[in-house]
């Protein structure tokens, strides 16, 4: 189960690099989770904003481009 | 093949087809991770030289490959809109750009990491490093580029020729530790040749670079399918899907 590694809390040292390992580790979970986030938040505003102007006007709509460049 | 790339032309065709496919994207994307992370973190033996420090390797080179292979994709894909005048092209450029930038961060970021213990700095100004550094400002360079212009078709035109441009960075990266003296060590994996480490330590970085690649083409899936639904927003499909 732990493989090359004896214990629990020596898997978690990583022979004494653990400040870097888990470091970078960290770094790139941070960035995975973020971009899994952002889009389906957008996408949340997205589908408010869209229903609200079909609510408002069923007429061409101007500021659909405001929300583009976000 | 032609006919399926006009039809994936079509925002909604597209946008019905990526959504059947994301649930697989997702899964196949977890196997590949929890495997890869397990594998390297775990069951892979410790370096001989690196100690247990090497298994940054499993973070840090799937980003490496995906900052050129995004940036690849990207130029592609943007001529290909140049010349056909593809919409759907142009929204795929853009919505790679941010992920493209996010990682190239990753990578720059988990190699200065890496860097510290092993070659007893942060940062040096070597090929490798300053030429992946110039990519994240190719990438930063054409989100400013996209959000400057206001008007899409220009934006794209402009943002087509930035990448064709910077392209020539593409492979001065990935030569860059043959043809200069660098801190950064030569390649571990060619398509071209055996591979020089052992599968114990293979086997779940090549998951892991998979796994990079079909994460991001879920990530790249999800913002595509946002900025059409922005661009169709008149058509009668998209005001049917929000009103249900």
């Amino acid at each position: 189960m732990l493989g090359q590694f004896k214990t629990f809390h020596a898997f978690l040292l990583m022979g004494g690099f653990a400040p870097y390992v888990w470091s970078a580790y960290g770094v790139v979970f941070i960035v995975v989770v973020l971009n899994i986030f952002l889009p389906i938040q957008k996408k949340r505003r997205i589908i408010k904003m869209l229903k609200q102007q079909e609510l408002q006007e069923p007429q061409p709509i101007k500021e659909a481009e405001v929300i583009y460049e976000s | 093949m032609w006919q399926f790339m006009h039809k994936l032309s079509s925002p909604k065709y597209f946008y019905d087809l990526s959504g059947k496919m994301l649930p697989w994207f997702i899964l196949a994307t977890a196997i590949l991770l929890i495997y890869g992370l397990y594998a390297g973190l775990i069951l892979a033996p410790p370096d001989y030289q690196q100690g247990d420090g090497f298994r940054i390797i499993y973070v840090h080179v799937p980003c490496a490959i995906w900052s050129l292979g995004i940036y690849t994709f990207m130029t592609i894909t943007a001529a290909i809109g140049l010349i056909w005048r593809m919409k759907m092209a142009h929204i795929m450029v853009r919505a790679s750009s941010v992920i493209g930038a996010w990682i190239t961060f990753a990578a720059l970021a988990t190699g200065s990491i890496w860097g510290k213990p092993m070659w007893g700095t942060y940062w040096v100004w070597d090929a490798r490093l300053t030429s992946e550094l110039i990519l994240l400002f190719l990438y930063l360079g054409f989100i400013g580029l996209q959000t400057a212009i206001p008007n899409r078709q220009t934006a794209a035109k402009a943002g087509a020729i930035l990448l064709l441009v910077g392209f020539v960075d593409i492979p001065i990266i990935h030569f860059s530790v043959d043809w200069w003296n660098t801190l950064h060590q030569g390649a571990s994996l060619s398509l071209l040749s055996k591979p020089t480490i052992s599968p114990s330590m293979l086997y779940p970085l090549l998951a892991m670079i998979v796994g990079f690649g079909l994460l991001f083409a879920t990530i790249l899936l999800m913002r595509t399918r946002n900025e059409v639904l922005l661009w169709e927003n008149q058509s009668r499909w998209v005001q049917r899907l929000i009103s249900c």
